[in-house]
């Protein structure tokens, strides 16, 4: 079976390409549960407990087979691939990875009594790695899913028992037995999903034992009281039982806003921070007092408000703000980003010891990635260009549209257009945007334009990249 | 058996008696008129694979070429990758006797290097002659001298090929396919013995003005310096620092046919300027993104072909600085003039200024022109380059990391390698227990905290 995992920094994300194993027989789903046949099947308390929460979450959890669309080839792509999720609300609400179903088409879901639906994509939160579906029930002639219910990550313990459930290489209905290896685990935010986007500033993770593999992802991480205290979403290449899961707490605030307005909506300010450690007596902070800033976003709020590397944030609108060490990081991000997007915030800092207080306006934080498009004639995609790209890339401007693929062997590839190149125009016109680009190219193909005059920027150099395409056909004969 | 030995030994002394007489007539003599000038150069030089730094030992052959002086091929004095520069050069004779030597320089277009020894030339050891000028036809046998592994006693060898193609565009070269990686900087001579340069590679690491024409290079191909390039260069040897060469300051691309006919030029051959650099003579010149250019001093532009930008390049390169250069110019359709000052091109990593802390073990660079390119680096940003780290040194147990860009230590600002060397010469003398690295890395900045360990290193 071929698994198309992606690996950075030794961890991968858990969804494996669909396969055969779908849909072979699964073991025969446990019978509906009560107190008698659990206690006669022996073990004791602890097995009792496990049977107990099994079963809070069972009749939730499904087996996630998303039809992907994937443009990095230059063409449209269909690609299946399998994860997990549970349904987490009335109505047929299931939460998964972005990574698993954030940009499919269509999604078939298994439950757990093996009925397959359809089910739709109601939106995703790339930042998060966070997407829900709805389960589309109106054929559906089984017995309602039951949603599982959300645990408080924020009490686990070290040590606490947990259980992954999920489709660990598209074996639906599996269950694995762990314990919390670490409540609070802070992976770099250096991550990118398979789309490109970078992924996990605002949260860290609880890292189980519990095994986890790929198909995992997307699937429930159960304490024994049966509630989900987190989402398994990634592991270790090459490790034994290193597995990570999104926590509950950020789970619920990303699907409750999935849910009301199909997206998350954040807010950005441009500030980058470090841990504080070892920099206080330089920077005159007290211990665990204040948030380093190491790095200003060019054009951002935070430089607008004068911000600069090593200012001292120890207040924002009068509350003290703090990160001493890399796990309180993803704190600090996520209080700017849960600010309503327009606000103007009171913030104290400390400048050479001096005490300095500015007001900084919140912008909307955007899109991490654009909308892509298949230019099927030229032979490429291009992919809308968004803020957040652009100060990912390093792009000087919004301007133009983002190669996302060249087909091999087409016009653009003879031509030279390369992956990462922005098209900045087309004939010498000028590519605002993926709207107008798409204009040129709608009216260049109607016309039936043979030579097509791409400027396109790369690196800190430029290219022009002449398209030379065959003359449509019942002409030049 | 007997006869065979008897053989041999007519031939060792005719070798010995006779050396003269046989020049005129064998690979043989050739072999021994030339391995007098063969040398085994070693040095030290740094790798940067995935970001992991570290010290390499290479083995390259070198030719001796005047009372001190001896050449080897640009790959070796050079490496690609970020601000390494070989060291503790050694140069070992055909004898066994052994000299300390220096790098002198690199000539970038012609891809040859320069290392000077320390001390007297070991008796026997006689430069290559570099008078005259031989020309090979194709399919004419050659030969070129190599080395043996080490601890193989004489250390020399010699390897067979052919010369399999004369080329003309972008610049005259003649291609062997005399094995490389046997011979790379070694003497190449004809059958009989007369000497026609040193061999060379084409292809990524090759000459630049031959960039381009290596193609998929599964397979190194082999070229042949000319006695005149080297007879050159070993009479004026490139200097490190000294800047020779002339350059305009922009990024370009062939007018190819389809193009000039795109934009209505006619048969117009030349170059698109695909960007301009700040502060270059091009930009004092006022040329533009978008121009194409077509003349160069009212003479056409013989380039069509992106393989062809070097003949460009190189009609740039080997002006003299100072001199004066008028284009003409393609803008929105509009022919118009420009005049363009040269002045020599920017300094390479090769040339850069560096400097070694021992305490803190690590090392820092000057930033050069390229560095801006390859950082996305704005004009005026001030820093010096991580090249070096030692991981378990003060420096590399702080977080440095090669590659960051040092923009402060404390609270002084760092411009240049002297700057790093002060700031640290006084936390030495202040036995300072902290000290605040201001860096950036991926485009963005961070602060480091370095704590040396004082007395306990």
């Amino acid at each position: 079976m071929k698994l198309r995992d992606v690996a950075l920094a030794g961890l991968v994300l858990l969804r494996p390409l669909a396969a055969d194993a779908a849909r072979r027989p699964a073991a025969k789903p446990p019978s509906a549960s009560h107190e008698a046949a659990l206690l006669a099947a022996g073990g004791g308390e602890l097995q009792r407990q496990i049977y107990l929460a099994r079963d809070r979450v069972l009749p939730a959890l499904v087996n996630v087979q998303p039809v992907l669309s994937d443009f990095s080839s230059g063409q449209k792509e269909k690609q299946r691939v399998t994860g997990s999720g549970v349904v987490i609300r009335d109505n047929g609400y299931v939460v998964t990875n972005y990574h698993v179903a954030g940009q499919s088409e269509a999604v078939i879901c298994t439950l757990w009594n093996k009925e397959r639906v359809k089910a739709r994509l109601v939106g995703g939160d790339a930042l998060t790695d966070l997407a829900v579906l709805q389960l589309d029930l109106s054929d559906y002639k089984g017995a309602p899913p039951r949603p599982a219910v959300f645990g408080d990550s924020r009490t686990l313990q070290t040590g606490q028992m947990v259980m992954a459930m999920g489709s660990p290489f598209a074996l639906s209905r599996s269950l694995s037995f762990g314990v919390v290896s670490t409540t609070d685990r802070y992976l770099s935010s250096d991550f990118r999903l398979p789309s490109g986007e970078r992924t996990g500033f605002f949260n860290t993770w609880i890292q189980t034992d519990a095994a986890i593999n790929p198909g995992n992802s997307g699937g429930p991480l159960v304490d024994l009281s049966g509630e989900v205290v987190g989402i398994n979403s990634r592991a270790f290449a090459l490790a034994n039982s290193l597995g990570f899961s999104i926590p509950s707490s950020v789970v619920k605030e990303v699907v409750d806003q999935i849910i009301r307005n199909g997206r998350v909506e954040r807010s950005w300010i441009g500030a980058e921070v470090q841990p504080l450690q070892e920099l206080e007596d330089v920077f005159g902070a007290d211990v665990g007092e204040g948030v380093l800033v190491s790095d200003v976003e060019p054009d951002s709020p935070a430089v607008a408000a004068g911000l600069r590397a090593g200012d001292l944030l120890t207040r924002i609108d009068g509350e003290p703000v703090s990160a001493r060490f890399y796990e309180e990081i993803p704190r600090f991000y996520k209080k700017i980003a849960d600010l309503p997007a327009g606000r103007t915030i009171e913030v104290e800092m400390r400048r050479d010891g001096a005490p300095v207080r500015v007001q900084i306006t919140t912008q909307e934080y955007g899109r991490p990635s654009g909308i892509d498009f298949e230019v099927k004639d030229w032979g490429f995609a291009v992919r809308s260009i968004t803020k957040q790209m652009a100060l990912d890339q390093r792009l000087e401007t919004l301007d133009g549209v983002l190669v996302a693929g060249v087909k091999a062997g087409g016009p653009a590839d003879l031509a030279g257009l390369s992956t990462n190149d922005v098209v900045r125009s087309v004939d010498e016109a000028g590519v605002p945007g993926l709207e107008g680009f798409r204009d040129v190219y709608k009216q260049r193909v109607d016309g039936h334009a043979t030579r097509i005059m791409l400027q396109v920027r790369r690196r800190d150099s430029g290219r022009f990249v002449l398209l030379k395409l065959a003359p449509a056909k019942g002409e030049g004969s | 058996m007997r006869a065979t030995r008897a053989a041999i030994t007519i031939a060792l002394t005719i070798g010995t008696v006779s050396s003269a007489r046989l020049a005129i007539a064998s690979p043989h003599s050739g072999f021994e008129q030339y391995r007098r000038s063969v040398v085994a150069v070693t040095y030290s030089v740094e790798t940067n694979v995935m970001r992991e730094v570290r010290e390499v030992a290479g083995r390259d052959v070198g030719v001796l070429v005047g009372k001190g002086l001896v050449l080897l091929n640009g790959t070796v004095a050079t490496s690609s990758s970020t601000g390494a520069q070989p060291h503790d050069f050694r140069v070992r004779f055909a004898n066994g006797e052994e000299r300390d030597a220096t790098l002198v320089g690199r000539d970038e277009f012609a891809n040859l290097a320069f290392v000077e020894l320390t001390g007297d030339l070991p008796a026997g050891a006689v430069p290559l002659p570099l008078g005259g000028k031989k020309t090979a036809a194709v399919g004419e046998r050659v030969y070129a001298l190599g080395l043996l592994p080490e601890n193989l006693e004489p250390m020399v060898r010699l390897t067979e090929g052919r010369i399999v193609a004369t080329v003309e565009r972008p610049k005259a070269l003649v291609i062997t396919d005399l094995a490389v990686e046997d011979a790379l900087g070694g003497p190449v001579f004809t059958e009989n013995g007369t000497l026609l340069g040193v061999l060379s590679e084409l292809g990524e690491a090759g000459p630049s003005f031959a960039q381009g024409l290596g193609g998929d290079n599964d397979r190194t191909t082999g070229l042949i310096v000319d006695l005149p390039t080297i007879a050159r260069l070993v009479d004026a040897p490139p200097r490190k620092g000294e800047l020779r060469r002339s350059w305009l300051g922009i990024t370009l691309q062939a007018l190819d046919k389809d193009k000039a006919e795109y934009w209505k030029l006619g048969d117009a051959t030349g170059i698109i300027v695909n960007s301009v650099m700040a502060g270059s003579p091009a930009a004092a010149a006022g040329l533009q993104e978008g121009d194409i250019v077509v003349t160069m001093d009212g003479a056409k532009i013989p380039v069509n072909q992106d393989e062809h930008v070097p003949i460009f390049v190189e009609q740039i390169g080997s002006r003299p600085v100072g001199s004066k250069m008028r284009l003409g110019v393609v803008r929105q359709g509009r022919r118009i003039e420009a005049t363009v000052d040269l002045v020599a091109a920017p300094k390479s990593r090769l040339d850069a200024e560096i400097y070694h802390s021992e305490e803190f073990e690590f090392t820092v660079r000057e930033l050069v022109f390229q560095d801006y390119r390859n950082f996305d680096l704005k004009p005026g940003f001030k820093g010096v380059l991580v090249n070096k780290i030692e991981e378990g040194g003060w420096a590399g147990v702080g977080g440095l990391e090669t590659g960051d860009i040092i923009q402060k230590v404390d609270d002084r600002e760092i411009v240049a390698p002297g700057d790093v060397k002060t700031v640290l010469a006084d936390a030495v003398t202040k036995q300072k227990r902290k000290l605040v690295f201001f860096v950036q890395r991926g485009g963005r900045t961070q602060f480091i905290t370095v704590q040396p360990n004082w007395g306990q290193s």
